[in-house]
């Protein structure tokens, strides 16, 4: 049984190198952040990637799918973009064989397997909210009929932080469906020559399919399995209550910056992307040291803050630093 | 799973010895300086101190290391588990070991396995002892040098000869420090007394007990002994009363009282809201002023526009006339006028004493009764003054000076009348079957009253009631009293101190009064300069010696003695 483990691990860390190489063979400069998306695509979580115009977040998305070899959806998000744009619609057509017209439901781009929603805070709360049954049930509603999506079915949303003009605010509700935020940065001098070689020739690169659908489903039940021992849960779960003004465990800071912190779905989030992470790894349980690298990307966006912690130009990232170094190993 | 809890186990080893060392060495510090002043202090007191030392020592040591072990949370083998997978980076591998150790699931197998494999590598008990250094404390230099401190001290200091002590062991108190203590306790009665004689109340409150408790002592021996004994007793009584009575009047509290009371006494009547005020003052009333001083101050401060403005119209008539009445020196002028000299140096009062002084007519006890009289008179105008200022504000609160002033007086005058009374009572007893011309007088008067300023019964003698020595202890004095007899009682006894100890029964003794009152009905000048009574009882004086003369020449009480 051991034996088993071992050798699944091994193969798990194997696939998921394999992909994270194919996508690195097209995407240059995301080193951190391709990392972060493929822990939220092998935790079944979806990922909010945020970061300026032009820095290749849609072409990662459309990578990570590619070398998946799964099905890819696009919205392109708009003020005036309706849910059924999203979801889908039913139509009326002409049915060939009785001649009557039949009542037929044309599918949105929601239906696929990796779901690119490009400039997600452009669309209006009412489209927004279109994804909320998508991202948590995996299935959509339309004209009383729910409609099963394919699994895996991953929503990659991206938003740009600067221009915030025309664009609506994604509500907590929204956010909090999200397993990760991932904050793409600007690429770095080698990184930037490495895009301008590969980009301005006449051949690009095209990226190469090395594991399918079904080895990310796979992959995504092994990482559940990843033993968690009591102590290391236990700071998982005090690292959220911290976050919490009201919590006994509140750090100092918490109650002058953060007006909400982080859920229940805080907690899930640092444990499912700790065991990714333990498991790339190649360890088969969940440490601290796992759930203060997933920290930032599993709680930046679960935090509300205060007017204090504006006038202080306090940032998420932070403020869950902040958590982490403050946070004691053992319960006192 | 051995490797990893010996790893564990070695790692919690040296974590509780460093713990230890960061609790024992300060507190062994600690110890050392509390044996080193307890060495010191035995040293001084003549003892060795050494089981002292020791004693306070290992008490300091446990208490320190009692209160520091509280600080330093204790060292379980999972959290040295912990502690070595953060300082050797082995990803939790050592602590999950530990707790998963009883799952069955392949995952924690396999991660109790990848443990075991890590702590079982060659050289980790090593690098876990590198990472875990014994670490000395900061205040370990300090061990030794205090040791050593304690050591000199216990050899080096010297045992300080012991003082003396008393046969219980107790040391003997040094004597000047005895003296001083002493001092110190005797000025602080004194001040206690003198703060308690200050105020006027409690002066009165304590005269008022004295005279009671002298009347209940009287009563008692008047129920028991033989009648010569009573007599003589009672007689000794009232003449300390009559001594302490005159101490009080001619007391510069009493004189200044006395003054104030008689300036306010010249006050002119006033109508308005004023009226019964100024009736008061004038008739003596003090407590009876006061009320009405307190009514017309919250009548000022009515809210009603009309009564206030009334009221205030009313108090500043009264000032205005309390203010004249103090400007006036009639007093002074009265007073240099009698003792023959110029009136208008009432107004300068160092100018007066100093032809007091000048003045050869008058013998040093006059002249310094005289100059008493007027000081009293000064400070009675500045009464006044004062009085008639607070009258003009009649804020709330503003009125304490003048009721203050009020009060002095009040106070005075009822101490006066109560030792008055008391001494009467002591009189009436002396007396018994005998009586004072002015006695019998206030006997006819006086009759089925409880009377102080006569007898009971018209031949004296007779037993007071206990309503009487209530009234006495009270300090308050019916009206019948103060009218028993002619002219004030306080002026009858001051008038009769002035024949005490001549011994009134003897022949000589009899003639030379009967001479003195023959010269003083008749009016001659001889009998005024002879007469040592001062001006303000001479009218007392001579009722008196009138009185003496009927008592002297009717042939039923020849045989009656004074």
């Amino acid at each position: 049984m051991t034996h088993d483990a071992e050798a699944a691990c091994e193969e798990f860390r194997r696939h998921a190198t394999a992909w994270m190489e194919a996508i690195q063979s097209c995407v240059v400069g995301l080193g951190g952040t391709l990392e972060q998306c493929l822990w939220c695509l092998l935790a079944d979580g979806h990922v909010l990637v945020e970061g300026v115009p032009g820095l290749g977040k849609t072409l990662l998305v459309r990578t990570l799918a590619h070398a998946a070899g799964l099905k890819t959806g696009r919205i392109q998000c708009t003020p005036d973009l309706m849910p059924a744009d999203v979801l889908g619609t039913p139509i009326l057509m002409d049915d060939p064989v009785t001649g009557h017209r039949v009542r037929q439901f044309r599918p949105g781009p929601i239906f696929c397997q990796v779901l690119l929603v490009d400039e997600i805070n452009r669309a209006s709360p009412r489209s927004q909210s279109a994804l909320l049954e998508a991202m948590q049930e995996r299935s959509v509603s339309v004209d009383g009929v729910t409609h099963s999506l394919k699994r895996p079915f991953l929503v990659l949303a991206t938003q740009n932080p600067i221009e915030q003009e025309g664009t609506y605010a994604l509500p907590e509700a929204q956010l909090d469906r999200f397993l990760a935020k991932v904050v793409v940065p600007m690429p770095d001098r080698e990184a930037l020559a490495e895009i301008v070689r590969r980009t301005t020739v006449a051949a690009l690169p095209l990226v190469q399919q090395v594991i399918t659908a079904e080895r990310l489903l796979q992959m995504q039940q092994l990482a559940r399995q990843v033993a968690v021992a009591p102590h290391v849960r236990d700071w998982a779960i005090r690292l959220t209550l911290s976050s919490q003004p009201s919590s006994p465990f509140a750090a100092p800071r918490t109650q002058r910056w953060i007006r909400i912190g982080a859920g229940p779905r805080g907690a899930q989030a640092l444990l499912s992307l700790g065991k990714v992470r333990a498991l790339l790894a190649g360890r088969y349980a969940l440490s601290i040291e796992d759930v203060r690298a997933v920290a930032l990307p599993a709680l930046r966006h679960r935090l509300q803050f205060s007017f204090e912690a504006e006038a202080d130009r306090i940032d998420a990232d932070g403020v869950v630093q902040h958590l982490i170094t403050t946070l004691p190993l053992e319960a006192p | 799973m051995q490797a990893v809890v010996r790893l564990a186990t070695q790692v919690q080893r040296r974590l509780r010895l460093q713990r230890w060392l960061r609790v024992v060495a300060p507190a062994l510090v600690l110890a050392c300086g509390a044996a080193i002043v307890s060495i010191i202090a035995a040293r001084v007191n003549g003892h060795s101190g050494l089981s002292t030392a020791v004693g306070v020592a290992v008490v300091t040591f446990g208490c320190t290391v009692r209160v520091l072990l509280r600080r330093h949370s204790s060292v379980s083998l999972l959290s040295a588990a912990i502690q070595l997978d953060e300082r050797l980076q082995l990803d939790g591998r050592m602590a999950t070991s530990l707790t998963l150790q009883r799952r069955t699931d392949a995952f924690s197998v396999a991660a109790v396995q990848d443990g075991q494999r890590v702590a079982g590598e060659r050289g980790r008990s090593d690098m876990a002892r590198q990472v875990f250094p014994i670490v000395w404390p900061s205040s370990t230099p300090w061990i030794p040098a205090a040791i050593v401190a304690v050591l000199l001290a216990a050899w080096l200091l010297p045992v300080r000869p012991a003082t003396e002590t008393t046969p219980t062991g107790v040391p003997a108190a040094d004597p000047s420090k005895q003296q001083s203590h002493a001092e110190q306790l005797n000025a602080g009665i004194a001040k206690a007394i003198q703060t308690l004689e200050a105020d006027p109340q409690t002066k009165e409150n304590l005269e008022a007990l004295l005279a009671s408790i002298h009347a209940e002592e009287l009563k008692a021996q008047q129920s028991e002994g033989d009648p010569a004994t009573r007599e003589a007793q009672a007689s000794q009584r009232a003449a300390a009363l009559e001594e302490r009575l005159e101490q009080e009047m001619n007391s510069p509290d009493a004189l200044q009282s006395k003054a104030f009371r008689d300036l306010l006494a010249t006050m002119p009547e006033l109508d308005d809201r004023a009226t019964e005020l100024s009736q008061a003052l004038k008739t003596g009333e003090i407590e009876a002023a006061m009320d009405q001083l307190k009514k017309l101050a919250e009548a000022a401060n009515s809210s009603d526009p009309t009564t206030s403005a009334a009221a205030m119209r009313a108090m500043e008539k009264l000032a205005h006339a309390i203010e004249q009445i103090g400007q006036s020196n009639a007093a002074s002028r009265d007073a240099l006028s009698k003792a023959g000299m110029d009136p208008s140096l009432a107004s300068n009062p160092a100018e007066a004493a100093k032809a007091i002084d000048k003045n050869t007519s008058l013998s040093p006890q006059q002249k310094e009764a005289l100059k008493n009289q007027m000081q009293a008179n000064a400070k009675a105008s500045e009464q006044c003054r004062s009085v008639a200022n607070d009258l003009r504000t009649a804020k709330p609160g503003s009125m304490s000076s003048a009721q203050k002033n009020l009060s002095r007086a009040a106070a005075q005058q009822r101490m006066q009348r109560t030792l008055s009374s008391a001494m009467s009572e002591c009189k009436n007893a002396s007396s018994m079957g005998w009586s004072m011309p002015w006695q019998k007088k206030s006997v006819a008067r006086g009759a089925g009253t409880s009377g102080a300023g006569g007898t009971q019964g018209g031949q004296g003698g007779a037993p007071k009631t206990d309503g009487q020595t209530k009234e006495i202890a009270d300090g308050t004095v019916p009206e019948s009293q103060e009218s028993a007899g002619d002219g004030d009682p306080l002026d009858q006894i001051v008038a009769r101190d002035f024949v005490r100890g001549q011994g009134a029964t003897a022949t000589a003794s009899t003639q030379q009064l009967q001479a003195v009152a023959a010269k003083v009905e008749a009016g001659l000048e001889e009998g005024s300069e002879e007469d040592p009574v001062p001006t303000r009882y001479q009218a007392a004086h001579k009722r008196y010696f009138e009185q003496w003369k009927r008592t002297l020449t009717t042939p039923s009480a020849a045989g009656a003695r004074p």
